[in-house]
């Protein structure tokens, strides 16, 4: 077994003075916040198109399936309404967001500042949207106890809503967790753009 | 000290030794996402110490200083919090690697040096670029003595794995 001395591995290591190891993309940082910007703002467009469908999509099957069976009630009226009005509150939500994008400047700390406006924005909604759900769960039980009673229905509701609260709670901490994420990579920035 | 002082002082620094703190990133960081993460913290800390550096050491002592304990101090971090939830969508590098190595056996050189504790790790970088053991031991906070005991021992270890290396014929 042949070994080498310690001066042919300090010869080694020596090597590298005349070629660095690395070289700094001084543009790479501004490119990741963009991309931050953009995934933020994706996630926003997208959870307000859901928000929007589902709450004009199940009013519209309720009222239907109402008018079918002719069986509707105050209760499913007061629901659909409800989600009408929460699909309008979405829209008005979305249409003022888009208002201020053009508010943020294009340098790394302005990019930043947008994204985080974004996930401010996504966090507030996904909390609203958790408390909503109980006006909805109410109605939607109130709903049916009015027409009949049917045991494997309610049951299947109750698993529902509840899964749905779990998932919705998860979401917003997810958001919570993306937005102080993004307002600590805030802090470094500050000083940084000062560097 | 202004502003405009300190990132003059800051900039000269990183333009003039971004080759000692890009030896401590790699030897403290394994994935391209973590050496620029480290990078961006060590950076951060050089910024932060230029107001404080007295002229009593040389600035690459002063520098390796920050970097390693900064270095260790990330790598605790790092080692503590690593659950596979760091999924930041890092679509670039801050640190663009070097395909060619200088010296292929360099490549290594690191994955030894990786494999000792942080400490240890901290002393071989300070041994290989020529610090003394007085130095190394005021950068540290270790005796003099220890210093000499472990340099001892990682010459010896490095020696050894190095006929391992030749063996295998790499």
């Amino acid at each position: 077994m042949i070994t080498m001395e310690f001066d042919d591995i300090k010869k080694i290591w020596d090597s590298q003075d005349h070629r660095p190891l690395y070289a700094i993309d001084e543009r790479a940082l501004h490119k990741r916040i963009v991309a931050k910007k953009n995934r933020s703002r994706h996630i926003a467009n997208k959870s307000e198109i859901i928000l929007m469908v589902t709450n004009l999509l199940a009013p519209t099957l309720i009222l239907i399936i109402d008018k079918i069976k002719d069986n509707g009630n105050y209760f499913s009226y007061i629901l659909a309404t409800l989600m009408v009005a929460t699909a309008g509150f979405i829209l008005y939500s979305r249409m003022q967001r888009k208002r201020t994008e053009n508010q943020f400047n294009r340098s790394m700390l302005g990019d930043l500042d947008h994204a985080i406006a974004n996930a401010i924005y996504q966090v507030r909604l996904s909390y609203i949207m958790r408390w909503y759900m109980a006006p909805v769960v109410l109605l939607c039980f109130l709903s049916v106890w009015d027409k009949e009673i049917s045991i494997p229905l309610i049951l299947f509701m109750a698993v529902f809503f509840t899964a749905a609260f779990f998932a919705g709670t998860w979401e917003h901490r997810w958001y919570t967790r993306r937005k102080q994420s993004l307002e600590a990579l805030r802090e470094k920035l500050i000083h940084e753009e000062m560097i | 000290m202004t502003k405009a002082g300190q990132n003059h002082i800051f900039e000269s620094w990183l333009k003039e030794y971004k080759l000692l703190l890009f030896k401590v990133v790699r030897a403290y960081a394994f994935t391209a996402d973590d050496q620029d993460d480290l990078f961006q913290d060590i950076a951060l800390q050089v910024w932060r110490s230029v107001p404080n550096f007295r002229r009593e050491a040389a600035v690459s002592t002063w520098l390796y200083r920050i970097a390693l304990n900064t270095a260790i101090k990330w790598s605790r971090k790092e080692r503590k919090h690593h659950d596979g939830r760091n999924t930041i969508e890092h679509t670039t590098h801050i640190l663009i690697e070097n395909a060619d190595l200088p010296d292929e056996r360099l490549e290594w050189l690191y994955t030894e040096i990786s494999k000792l504790n942080e400490i240890d790790r901290s002393l071989t970088l300070l041994l290989l670029d020529g610090f003394s053991y007085r130095e190394m031991s005021q950068m540290l906070g270790i005796s003099e003595s220890n210093v000499g005991v472990k340099i001892n021992r990682i010459k010896k270890l490095l020696i050894a794995k190095s006929g391992k290396y030749d063996y295998h014929g790499i």
